[in-house]
């Protein structure tokens, strides 16, 4: 019974917390904070960045893009960029961040029927399974990478001693996190398969539409976008990530769509 | 076994006043130390007690050998390598005694190697259980091995491993090397932090006078600040993550006080400077100081006054000093009446911590059994009336306007309340205070305030 009391006490904070949300307009002066885009920032965070920038964007929801070498510590729940900052509310994540847009009454995926709105939430989940943990698996866990590429950069904000200390608790965490979902133990040659997989999936899904539901585009898109667009532009040691991507050719098409729509620049 | 320490006898014209009997006059009469003996240690290096001992063959009257005598005995106590010591005079008496020659007998009794550690100690308004091991006296000169756990009532853990070794000399001194890891909470803002370092420090003693005493330290520590809650104040959120402090302090303390908690008279002074920024990523140059007076009004009645106050510097240019290097001001052992670093707003725009503070108190203190003779309740317990006043400042450009401000709109509290002492160092406080002046975002106390800890104003 006391149970009971406490959850539905925490459910009503949270019902309240969203009815406060849900009143207000879109804050103005919004900021995102992220970690530094040239000297510091890793794969992983990167395509996650990118993909709630993206989705701002898209939504038309006004935002500052601040960077700061603690972004990773200052975030509400830690570890996890960007997050933002809008009015007193702290939401950290991808996810989180569309559902706080979502309850302020900014919503990409109104316009899709129940069925394509599952469509849309295993899509997303297959990314976020896939692709992000075949990111952090080449970051932290392919040693030549680490050596070269990761360690360098993380560290390239922390004086001695700190600079190994904190790389060092880094890599623990993140190789837990691959353990966990037993992807430690897989090769390189099995998490590229399994990015293949996932591609061929997501070209079929989209196959020659203007984005993955039809005309407007949605959270997915978004989503995939961030990670599709950091792996093909990150320079990593040698480019069969980048390369696995491209054999797509109408994925590739799609980065190009709304890197010129919401971006305005062309780099690919 | 034991050892013989013996002073040759050169001195032949000392005068021969020796017929009067008077025990009053003997105090003052010629003497002089022909033997000192040791007995009862057998790992300890000669050379370590020497030159403890050799304090004792200076004494010239019979008051003064006494006087050495405790002296020494409370040097080699601090040598931390015996259990007891207790100290025999005699009338010198064989073929090389001198007419108004004296022999003292140190009988020691040494530490068990191993030992264990477990007893309870205060500091910032929180108690804490010590546990842990140590290793006395390990190869005989003094080296002592410790590993102990503190475990604090508000959550705070420590873990420290030590080295220490005393160093014989005229002054005398001792180097001890820590590593400890610490962790501490701010719940107000529902903050964490988190300590990882090392400490080495180098502690020079003024034997002869034990109230002199100067540390010199390095200090090389990883923070880390956690802010868990949403809630937390953002400007606090923006200092959060981690940072390495490497620093040099220098700590002068100069104590006369009769006792450290509830003294009658004596004054303490103590004075920290600290600079940063040797390596790491803070730079700063710290300075701050707190000093004591106490006098004796009457047999039942202590008059206590303490003036405090610091100032920081920060000399770095890409990263800026965070809150844990920043002073804080109130608690029920500083500032009465307001909550532990309650002073100074923690709306969003404000800095957590400010760079200059002072603060001051006046105690008068009375025995609870007026006008009876000391004892056990007069030495452990006190009532006092006290007064606080203090503020908090950031020291701008204009130097002479934020000198006044800091002194123009101070906080000031008053009451009335019991302190007890607990042991030798530990002080409890129970207070009614009433804050009398204070600023809007202050978190005061108006009612009841407890304290613990050893350090106060």
């Amino acid at each position: 019974m006391a149970d009971f009391k406490t959850s539905s006490s925490i459910l009503t904070k949270e019902c309240l917390r969203t009815q406060i949300c849900g009143e207000s307009e879109w804050p103005k002066n919004t900021v995102l904070y992220q970690p530094y885009e040239t000297e510091q920032i890793l794969l992983p965070d990167n395509s996650k960045c990118l993909s709630v920038k993206t989705f701002l964007k898209m939504a038309g929801l006004e935002f500052i893009v601040e960077a700061r070498e603690n972004a990773e510590y200052m975030s509400p729940h830690r570890g996890k960029v960007p997050f933002i900052k809008a009015g007193q509310f702290l939401v950290a994540d991808f996810e989180p961040i569309v559902n706080f847009a979502q309850s302020k009454g900014y919503s990409l995926s109104t316009h899709l029927d129940e069925a394509q709105k599952w469509d849309l939430r295993v899509y997303m989940a297959l990314v976020n399974n896939v692709l992000l943990n075949a990111e952090i698996y080449v970051t932290w866990n392919h040693e030549l990478t680490y050596k070269e590429l990761t360690k360098p950069r993380y560290s390239s904000v922390y004086p001695f001693p700190l600079n190994h200390w904190a790389t060092y608790y880094k890599r623990r965490e993140m190789l837990s996190h691959l353990d966990v979902l037993g992807w430690k133990k897989k090769t390189l040659d099995e998490v590229f398969k399994e990015v293949e997989r996932i591609c061929e999936s997501l070209s079929n899904f989209l196959a020659d539409k203007k984005y993955f539901f039809g005309e407007k585009p949605t959270d997915l898109d978004a989503l995939v976008f961030g990670h599709l667009f950091s792996i093909i532009t990150t320079p990593l040691l040698n480019n069969r990530f980048a390369a696995t991507i491209r054999a797509y050719d109408n994925l590739v098409q799609l980065c190009v769509r709304i890197e010129t729509e919401f971006y305005q620049s062309r780099i690919l | 076994m034991g050892n013989l320490f013996a002073k040759p006898y050169h001195e032949f014209n000392i005068d021969q006043k020796l017929s009067l009997q008077d025990s009053k006059l003997l105090e003052k009469k010629e003497a002089r130390v022909d033997q000192v003996h040791m007995l009862g240690y057998s790992k300890t290096k000669d050379f370590i007690l020497e030159s403890s001992i050799n304090l004792m063959f200076t004494s010239n009257s019979f008051n003064n050998i006494i006087k050495n005598a405790e002296t020494v005995r409370k040097n080699l106590m601090s040598l931390n390598c015996f259990e007891n010591i207790s100290v025999h005079i005699d009338v010198s008496s064989g073929s090389n005694s001198t007419p108004n020659g004296y022999k003292v007998t140190f009988n020691v009794q040494e530490l068990k190697l191993a030992s264990s550690i477990l007893h309870s100690i205060a500091r910032d308004n929180e108690g804490f259980v010590k546990l842990g091991f140590k290793l006395n006296n390990m190869t005989g000169h003094a080296n002592h091995f410790k590993i102990e756990s503190s475990l604090g009532n508000n959550g705070t853990q420590k873990y420290d491993a030590c080295i220490s070794k005393h160093i014989p000399g005229s002054i005398s001194s001792c180097t001890s090397g820590h590593i400890f890891k610490k962790k501490s909470y701010w719940n107000t803002v529902h903050g964490v932090f988190n300590e990882w370092g090392t400490l080495f420090d180098l502690l020079f003693l003024a034997s002869y006078k034990g109230h002199f005493s100067q540390n010199l330290q390095y200090e090389g520590v990883i923070r880390d600040i956690n802010m868990l809650s949403k809630n937390s104040p953002f400007k606090l959120r923006e200092e959060s993550g981690l940072s390495v402090k490497s620093s040099i302090k220098h700590i002068t303390t100069i104590d006369t006080r009769d006792s450290k908690v509830l003294a009658n008279e004596g004054a303490f002074f103590q004075m920290v400077m600290e600079v940063a920024g040797f390596g790491g990523d803070v730079k700063f140059l710290r300075n701050y100081f707190t000093s004591q007076f106490y006098s004796k009004i009457s047999k039942d009645v202590v008059f206590q006054g303490s003036f405090g106050g610091g100032f920081l510097t920060d000399l770095g240019t890409f990263k800026k000093v965070n809150m844990m290097d920043r002073f804080f001001l109130g608690g029920p052992m500083t500032l009465r009446g307001f909550q532990s670093r309650g002073i100074g707003n923690l709306s969003d725009n404000v800095v957590a911590g400010v760079t200059s503070y002072w603060v001051s108190a006046v105690h008068i203190y009375v025995k609870p059994l007026f006008g009876m003779e000391s004892n056990r309740i007069n030495e452990a317990i006190r009532l006092h009336l006290f007064c606080n006043a203090g503020n908090i400042s950031f020291f701008g450009k204009d130097t002479k306007s934020s000198f006044t401000k800091t002194f123009k709109d101070f906080r000031l509290s008053a009451g009335v309340g019991i302190v007890a002492r607990v042991g030798n160092s530990i002080r409890f406080e129970f207070n009614l205070c009433s804050p009398i002046q204070y600023s809007p975002g202050d978190r005061i106390v108006d009612g009841f305030q407890f304290g613990v800890g050893a350090n106060f104003i």
